[in-house]
């Protein structure tokens, strides 16, 4: 993500293919397809294969996302910053996670949340009740609107000259 | 509401952008010169793309059939689609542009080359005037990753790395640090994981970064937040450090110039960013990391940033004055980082003749010798003595077209390099030096038409008048040399 200021001095977000967009879209993509197929679980019990890679995909993520919060959480004594190829991916997913607008207790503690959220979705993990499975659907597909959200654009530059 | 309607017209919102995307990379490979190699495989890649969006649409539609889950699905799809075309025509629509020669392309890629990532594939293309931007990396990964593929499906790597520069001091020799010092030091420090030579984990106190709110973690956040915030703020400013530190290392004291001055004339010296540490101490570090130069001619080259920046940086953000402190406090570290690059050092006191004598001639009009001939073995001039020339002739108050002049002199001392390294063979009393103007001239008393000998002698007579040189005339030449 870069950080530009428009003539009028207001600072605004910048999104793009190279700069942050790339990670957006696979993460909200990642997570509407999640909350897609949690919903058919709500109904069949059951994960087609593909499902199954889908949920496995984002509770992967959400792994590495705890361990990286980990990290700062302990002050550099566990866990261990994101780095490489991944790291972006990573970063993209706790900063979605952290435009839920938590208290600052909330925050402290989004490790065990992120930890507890791929343990859920682990598929050696207890199978979903309906329930369980319709609400962590609602909870990706509102991932999904936000990560997107946060990288929308107005469509337009004004500038009086 | 999201009712099947809308779902519908979202799906033909995705097929129309794909069907275009594909139509517009289609059309600007038709418009390129075989020669743009590069710029044809990035605009092949993005022309694959559209089919693969096209089918996952075919495939999400048939397996979700509420219209709410379809769109969730489509909006991502389709703002890729926006941001890839955004894309190319930021960075693959120039075409060709005399100011972004395929030369100039060669000269990045030898760099890529000495710093090991020759595998990157360059494309130029011109940007904002003050703002440099490179991107490297795997572009199928970023075109396609976001879509969700299987692996087998994924195309393979294809590794990039695109540049945008601004139009005058992209193409300008005086700003050849800048691009092929510092810019392309990023792709090698990022391949080679430089930052972690430098070991910012070690470096870096976690607990006394949550006491430092910074523009990524306002006032109110809590300390970890902080303290991750400042980490991520800290190792951007590292790799652009180490990529400061390599342009030294590459181009010596033109490195200092053409940094400080471009710095400057954009107001980057006291901005605190969260991507790029300010330029004065960017600019500081390269002071320290330089020293003391012994050649005076040399020294006015660094001298009027040396004047210019305090000897000791203070910010008036804490964040940002905690984050100078453990970079200065850590030169040699990063000094170290700039090592695992691996590439040869620019010994500039040991290069100071070529740049004087090249310096000297660019002030008369005259482009630099590509080669000299010193005991029966030719020598061959290097970039960074044209570069520091260039700044050498501007410091000194040079009214010619000297970073003209000086870009010829890196075209023919690339020929020369490449020349010599296919094997071919240069006449080397063409390139023995000769000061000797009387007895040149007595040779050629009485003469009204000059042999070749006698030519040739002049051709070797390093004299500002008496001297013959052949090179391509250029504009404002204010200085005639004549026989």
């Amino acid at each position: 993500m870069v950080t530009t200021y428009s003539s009028r001095g207001v600072s605004t977000s910048k999104y793009d293919l190279l700069h942050g967009g790339s990670e957006v879209v696979d993460l909200s993509l990642l997570a509407a397809r999640t909350a897609a197929a949690l919903r058919r679980v709500s109904v069949t019990g059951q994960p087609s294969e593909a499902d199954a890679q889908v949920v496995h995909a984002m509770a992967h993520l959400l792994g590495e996302a705890a361990e990286a919060m980990q990290f700062f959480d302990s002050g550099g004594r566990e866990g261990s910053p994101p780095s490489g190829a991944l790291a972006a991916r990573v970063d993209a997913a706790i900063d979605a996670v952290l435009e839920e607008r938590l208290e600052p207790e909330e925050q402290t503690a989004l490790s065990q949340r992120l930890s507890r959220l791929a343990a859920r979705l682990d598929p050696s993990a207890e199978q979903l009740t309906p329930a369980e499975a319709t609400n962590l659907a609602d909870y990706f597909s509102g991932l999904a609107s936000a990560v997107l959200d946060q990288a929308g654009h107005v469509g337009e530059i004004t500038t009086t000259l | 509401m999201a009712s099947p309607t809308t779902s519908l017209e979202m799906q033909r919102a995705v097929i129309f952008r794909a069907d275009a995307l594909e139509e517009i990379a289609s059309t600007l490979r038709g418009q390129l010169a075989s020669t743009r190699g590069s710029l044809h495989a990035a605009l092949a890649l993005v022309g694959a793309l559209p089919k693969e969006v096209k089918d996952i649409v075919s495939r999400e539609m048939s397996s979700t059939t509420d219209p709410t889950s379809q769109i969730q699905i489509l909006r991502p799809l389709v703002r890729h689609l926006i941001n890839v075309l955004g894309f190319v025509e930021t960075y693959l629509s120039h075409g060709t542009r005399r100011e972004l020669s395929e030369s100039l392309a060669d000269e990045i890629r030898g760099e890529l080359a000495d710093l090991g990532v020759a595998d990157h594939q360059v494309v130029l293309s011109h940007g904002e005037a003050n703002n440099y931007a490179t991107w490297f990396g795997d572009l199928s990964e970023a075109l396609f990753r976001p879509l969700g593929l299987a692996s087998p499906q994924m195309p393979p790597a294809e590794k990039f790395a695109l540049f945008r520069v601004p139009r005058l001091e992209g193409a300008g020799v005086q700003w050849r640090p800048v691009l092929l010092g510092h810019e392309a030091a990023h792709v090698a420090v990022k391949a080679k994981d430089a930052v972690t030579t430098f070991d910012l984990r070690n470096k870096f106190d976690m607990a006394a970064a949550g006491n430092f709110p910074n523009p990524k973690a306002p006032v109110g956040t809590s300390a970890p937040f902080i303290a991750r915030a400042l980490y991520q703020i800290a190792e951007s400013w590292a790799t652009e450090l180490i990529c400061d530190l390599q342009a030294l290392h590459r181009f010596g004291p033109a490195a200092v110039a053409s940094l400080a001055e471009y710095f400057e004339c954009i107001g980057a010296m006291g901005q605190m960013s969260v991507t790029h540490p300010p330029a004065v101490l960017r600019i500081r570090v390269l002071l320290d990391e330089v020293g003391p130069i012994a050649d005076g001619r040399l020294n006015s080259i660094v001298m009027p940033w040396s004047d210019y920046v305090p000897a000791a940086v203070t910010l008036s953000e804490p964040w940002a004055q905690h984050l100078a402190e453990i970079f200065t406090n850590n030169r040699s570290a990063l000094s170290n980082a700039v090592a695992v690059l691996a590439t040869s050092p620019y010994d500039f006191d040991g290069r100071r003749e070529w740049v004087h004598r090249a310096a000297d001639r660019l002030a008369i009009g005259l482009p630099g010798r590509d080669s000299v001939a010193v005991g029966g073995a030719l020598q061959i001039a290097e970039r960074a003595d044209t570069v520091n020339a260039a700044w050498l002739a501007r410091v000194e108050g040079a009214d010619t077209p000297f970073d003209s002049l000086a870009q010829k002199t890196i075209e023919s001392t690339d020929f020369a390099h490449n020349w010599r390294d296919s094997g071919g063979t240069v006449p080397l009393e063409l390139h023995n030096r000769s000061d000797s103007v009387d007895a040149v001239l007595s040779d050629e008393a009485g003469a009204y038409v000059l042999s070749e000998d006698a030519l040739l002698r002049r051709m070797q007579l390093d004299h500002n008048e008496k001297g013959l040189v052949v090179a391509r005339p250029l504009p404002c030449l204010k200085v005639r040399v004549s026989i």
